[in-house]
């Protein structure tokens, strides 16, 4: 036996030498220490769930009616932990567009030097030139700075202590001294001159930290236990003041300052910790920009910093630097997914290469409904039991009960961010996308719509070019660490009222760096304080923009002519001619969408308001439908923006001349449009993008018009073959009609939408349906009819548990129901009832009983009777 | 002397070792011959410090080979923006196999059948802490997948009832029951396989309809529709509670007897108080029946 025993060792040795290991049935299995949960997945928590003593079963008794009711158990029995539940569900995820960025420039009293008093001149193209030669100077001294930095660190001075600090006012001033008197003559050369050295970018940055935060705040903190320390510290570091200053918005900067307090005086071991700093001050500036609250910010600032230090995050958190580690820990909250908690969970329980965020809106099961029947839109029904019992933890919630668009978004960008790489959730029409970032690139997910905006922005722009135009900027680190230098300084000017070099400075900040969002809104915003009847230098700053932004930046740039410079620009060009060559300036330099489609139509109705008659509207329109039409991406929006000027303007006297001069060119234009294989794809586009414009403006002619089109130029895409249906009596009275569906489309199905025609057509077409509520299919005839019936064909087998209801109305408010259930064979529905109860509308509706019933195609829709001719001529 | 040579050398064919490392995906699978899991270690190979933590005291330290028990594991690394060799590396490992849906965490520890179905997987921060919580639930997998393959062939074996019943004691463990996991090798069998997962399909039930379903139904109606389900049988722990969750849906809505919701969440929660449904009507035992903690665990 021994010698038995002796050689089974010998061979557990060898077969463990060659790299295996023999199991070992000798050896005892570790206890059971975890249990695995039950299907799905095992998750647990960070904070472990009260275990429940299992108790006997308990099977209740048949039933037996009790009417009491159970509303009266819940009374008393909130105890406000639904707090934590958002109502995150909600189909509002589009954010609206902001208004205005008002511009500030603070003034001291000081007297107006009078060579400093106005505008400079419009600049020649050689000044141009010059400018951006200096900025493109300045931008290589930076890249050299900050190479230098990896070896020593950034300059650093230790001229200013705690207590000068304090007397924030004196301290003010003498900076502002010191600037000036080493401005020489306030022209460019002297100021590029100026910024080159450390020394005085330190300087501005010190002087601009006190502006922005004030003096008041500035001595307070300065004389608060750690404050001194804290500014001294930071005051003396530029590449700190870079961090703090120069990374995005600096708003709110008092309170900024207090956050910061906060978290070193918890924390004063860390004040020389570059992930300390980088952590507190990107939160303190966020949350500060956000207007949230301290504890959540310290409870942020924890979670980020601790997570980076034990190497909990993603190695891509390292290499942030401060204006995305912004993305990152001002994280919205988003009603509890920014919560710590969660974040907390997500960062241990869904850790993923960052392209696996992509993908991780998947591990949400898709369901608008809870076993227990109740909706994910009453959030607190949905989920409310099961997190009550899981400690709050809004993502492990869903990802065990599931949810909607809402929830699988927020699970995928909040696992990257809990993980430490930027992402956000942006809304679409009725729809929650998100967007993570890999590499520099910002990659969507669980996006249906070219429409969106982003939940999380620097400038309150939440166009999806802007997303692009932020990543661009700091990605071209020094030129826009150039702009900002000066454009701080132009800044620092204003206060002294140096109003030419001041403006020579923000002008001069654009040139150097034209994606700097900030700079042109302070530009155009101190052209407004002292140059609003300047028209040369508006139409310089107008020129300007278009001739640089906008060649990439198409949504911005036309944000920024909209928003900013049209307003003012605009009455002082009084000369229609002159305008529109303006106008059309723009859209020369735009051939594709850019970064993302985007809504052309704010664009083209600020221009068309500032036109005075039709005759110079209908003129406008020509000539942007001309240039437009030309251009595949934007010819389907041009078309759906005349198509909706019209349908807004349609009381207006000329209206009806307008539209049918607007039918005629657009008709005519499309018609002569050659349909080679090449533009084939983008006419389908164009007809498809315009007759679902022409659906959601219930403009049946228009719908019938563009239907017909697209059946003559691209017969082969439409069915050829005539569904066998046999009528209910009469004749088929919808093919003139207009078809809506209760599906918002998406862009492919957009882009399909002239078969949505066809579906009126015997030959039929493909339509997406839903059926939920009053929502279903509508079909505006073309006159009142005497309808006997209908029939739809689906793609698919009709399901039966439910009975399809028919209803007719007149005006398209009031609806009859004249078939309360209609006759379903296979994939066959249809609709008839008693003949003698004659049915009379103009509207005909399908509907469906009970909950939420999506069909992928419907293949046709007929409603027969006899067109009542004088009806609506009698009205 | 001969017998013992002869023990020590079928022990050896017995123990027929662990392949740490250089095992391919599809070699395991190969090794594994259709009777045994194997284990896939995949881990954030190039971006996570706690996957190079785990990888290295489960794997480079073999921590794990006691919970192993003779089945082969399948190192997996998993990396964010590879070059050419990290993607030939990977490449290497997998064969051209895909990885099986299911993984929602790097490190984990994925255990697939011979025919590369996902399981079950320990990838939850609790279960991957440590080694020995790692190890306890790795095993406690391999145990279940071994004692599930019984109860599927038999249900391969069985029809009518007895097969129902089996088909939902399977699908009582903590591992999935994929549809292929009852494929037989033995081609008269065929049919008899396809029935099983026909039954199996019949068990993945849409708790969803069952909840429209009911929708129309008076409280009495629903109650008593949802007991013959029951009483049918074939179903598993979480579908019961499925089914449950459906009825309290429905009486809470209809404002039925507040006794009879709260005996009706208890029974749910007791069916199996782990999971999530279990925590679910624990909660709305708190939410909805004012159930303090006291009452409810019977004190």
């Amino acid at each position: 036996m021994l010698r038995f025993i002796i050689l089974v060792a010998m061979a557990m040795v060898v077969f463990a030498g060659a790299g295996y290991i023999i199991y070992p049935f000798l050896f005892p299995l570790p206890a059971k220490q975890v249990a695995v949960e039950p299907k799905p997945e095992p998750v647990v928590s960070d904070q472990k769930p009260e275990v429940v003593e299992p108790v006997k079963p308990d099977k209740p008794k048949p039933v037996v009616k009790d009417d009491t009711p159970v509303d009266d158990v819940d009374e008393g029995v909130d105890d406000g932990k639904e707090d934590t539940v958002s109502n995150i569900e909600s189909t509002d995820f589009m954010p609206a567009e902001s208004g205005l960025t008002e511009q500030f420039f603070q003034e001291d009293d000081v007297p107006v030097d009078p060579a400093q008093a106005s505008l400079p001149p419009v600049y020649s193209n050689p000044q141009v030139q010059d400018a951006r030669r200096m900025g493109d100077q300045l931008a290589r001294a930076l890249e050299q700075e900050e190479k230098n930095s990896r070896r020593k660190g950034y300059f650093k001075s230790t001229d200013l202590t705690a207590a000068q600090w304090a007397d924030a006012i004196t301290l003010r001033q003498a900076l502002i001294d010191k600037i000036l008197s080493k401005l020489g003559q306030f022209d460019q050369q002297s100021m590029m001159a100026f910024l080159q050295d450390p020394a005085n970018r330190l300087d501005l940055a010190r002087l601009t930290l006190i502006n922005k935060a004030g003096t008041a705040k500035v001595s307070e903190i300065a004389k608060s236990s750690l404050g001194g320390r804290l500014l001294e510290t930071m005051g003396g570091d530029l590449g700190w003041m870079y961090g703090l200053l120069y990374s995005g918005p600096a708003v709110n900067m008092d309170k900024t300052l207090d956050y910061m307090n906060a978290i070193f005086m918890r924390n004063s071991e860390e004040l020389n910790n570059p992930l300390a700093r980088r952590v507190a001050t990107t939160t303190a500036l966020e949350f500060a920009r956000e207007g949230w609250n301290e504890s959540d910010m310290l409870e942020r600032f924890s979670y980020y910093f601790n997570s980076a230090r034990s190497g909990q995050l993603n190695a891509i958190f390292d290499t942030l630097h401060y204006w995305d580690t912004r993305l990152v820990t001002g994280c919205m909250p988003n009603g509890g997914w920014g919560g710590v908690k969660s974040l907390q969970w997500q960062r241990d329980n869904v850790r993923l290469p960052v392209q696996g965020y992509l993908d991780a809106c998947n591990q949400i099961q898709y369901r608008l409904r809870n076993a227990a029947g109740d909706t994910v839109f009453s959030t607190s029904d949905y989920i409310g039991p099961y997190l009550r019992k899981n400690g709050g933890i809004l993502a492990l919630a869903y990802r065990e009960i599931g949810g909607v668009c809402g929830a699988c978004s927020h699970y995928g960008a909040y696992g990257a961010l809990a993980a430490g790489i930027p992402a956000m959730t942006m809304g679409e029409p009725g729809h929650c996308a998100y967007t993570v970032r890999v590499g520099d690139k910002w990659e969507k997910s669980y996006t249906i719509y070219w429409q969106r905006g982003m939940h999380k922005t620097f400038w309150k722009e939440h166009e999806w070019d802007f997303l692009e135009l932020m990543q661009a900027l700091y990605t071209d680190e020094f030129k826009t660490l150039a702009s900002d230098q000066v454009l701080a300084l132009g800044d620092v000017l204003s206060t002294q009222r140096k109003v030419k070099a001041a403006a020579t400075c923000y002008e001069n900040s654009v040139i150097i760096q034209p994606l700097n969002w900030m700079c042109w809104l302070r530009y155009a915003g101190y052209l407004g304080k002292y140059g609003k009847e300047n028209k040369a230098k508006w139409k310089e700053i107008h020129d300007l923009s278009v001739d640089t932004l906008a060649r990439k930046y198409h949504a911005a740039a036309a944000t920024l002519l909209r928003k900013y410079i049209y307003p003012t620009l605009l009455p002082l060009v009084t000369n229609a001619k002159e305008r529109n060559k303006m106008y059309a300036s723009f859209f020369s330099v735009c051939d594709t969408h850019g970064t993302n489609r985007w809504d052309i139509a704010n664009l083209l109705n600020a221009q068309i308001r500032s036109l005075k008659d039709d005759k110079e509207k209908l003129d406008f329109m020509k000539t942007t439908l001309r240039t437009l039409m030309s251009k595949p991406d934007y010819a389907p929006g041009a078309l759906s923006w005349g198509m909706d000027f019209l349908s807004a303007n349609s009381s207006s006297s000329s209206s009806e001349e307008m539209s049918e001069d607007f039918y005629k060119l657009v008709i005519g234009a499309l018609s002569r449009a050659r349909v080679t294989s090449k533009e084939a794809d983008e006419t389908w586009r164009t007809l498809g993008e315009a007759i679902s414009t022409a659906s959601d403006n219930s403009d049946r002619r228009a719908f019938q018009a563009i239907g017909k089109l697209a059946q003559r130029k691209f017969r082969k895409k439409f069915p050829r073959t005539k569904f066998a249906v046999r009528s209910t009596g009469g004749r088929l009275i919808s093919e003139t009609g207009l078809i809506q569906t209760a599906v918002t489309l998406s862009e492919s199905e957009r882009y399909d939408a002239c078969l949505h025609w066809g579906v009126l057509q015997k030959t039929g077409g493909v339509i997406p349906g839903k059926f939920e509520g009053k929502a279903g299919l509508k079909v505006e005839l073309e006159r009142t009819s005497e309808i006997t019936g209908a029939v739809c064909v689906l793609g698919e087998k009709a399901r039966t548990d439910r009975p399809f209801v028919l209803e007719v109305s007149e005006d398209g408010q009031n609806w009859n129901v004249v078939c309360p259930s209609a006759q379903v064979q296979g994939s066959t529905i249809t609709f008839t009832w008693d003949s003698k109860k004659a049915a009379v509308g103009r509207f005909v509706r399908m509907t469906r009983e009970g909950d939420k019933y999506e069909v992928k195609k419907i293949l046709g829709f007929f409603v027969y009777g006899k067109q009542l001719r004088n009806r609506d001529k009698d009205k | 002397m001969k017998k013992i040579i002869y023990q020590a050398f079928l022990l050896l064919l017995l123990c027929s070792g662990v392949s740490y490392g250089a095992i391919s995906y599809a070699a395991a699978l190969k090794k594994a011959g259709g009777k045994k899991p194997v284990v896939l270690f995949c881990y954030g190979a190039n971006y996570d410090k706690v996957s190079e933590a785990r990888y290295d005291e489960f794997i480079k330290k073999r921590g794990l080979s006691r919970a192993l028990r003779g089945v082969d594991v399948v190192e997996v690394p998993i990396y964010q923006f590879p070059d050419d060799r990290q993607k030939k590396e990977f490449e290497r490992v997998m064969e051209g196999r895909s990885l099986p849906g299911g993984i929602w965490s790097y490190p984990c520890l994925a255990v697939v059948d011979s025919q590369g179905n996902l399981r079950g997987v320990v990838q939850s921060a609790d279960e991957m802490k440590d080694l020995a919580s790692a190890s306890a639930a790795l095993s406690d997998l391999i145990t279940q997948f071994y004692e599930q393959e019984k109860v599927l062939e038999k249900a391969v074996r069985a029809s009518g009832a007895a097969r129902r019943a089996l088909l939902a004691e399977a699908a009582n463990y903590d591992l999935a029951v994929p549809l292929s996991a009852l494929k037989s090798e033995d081609s008269d069998k065929k049919g008899e396989a396809k029935d099983a997962q026909d039954e199996l399909k019949k068990l993945k039930f849409d708790p969803l309809v069952l909840v429209e379903k009911i929708q129309t139904m008076s409280i009495e109606q629903a109650y008593n529709y949802i007991r013959e389900m029951e009483d049918a049988g074939g179903r598993s722990k979480y579908q019961r509670q499925e089914m449950l969750a459906a009825l309290t849906g429905h009486v809470r809505r209809n404002h039925g007897s507040p006794q009879l919701l709260k005996a009706l969440y208890i029974e749910m929660r007791n069916i199996d108080p782990t999971s999530s449904y279990g925590a679910y009507a624990e909660g709305a035992l708190e939410m909805w029946c004012g159930m303090g903690d006291e009452e409810k665990s019977g004190k």
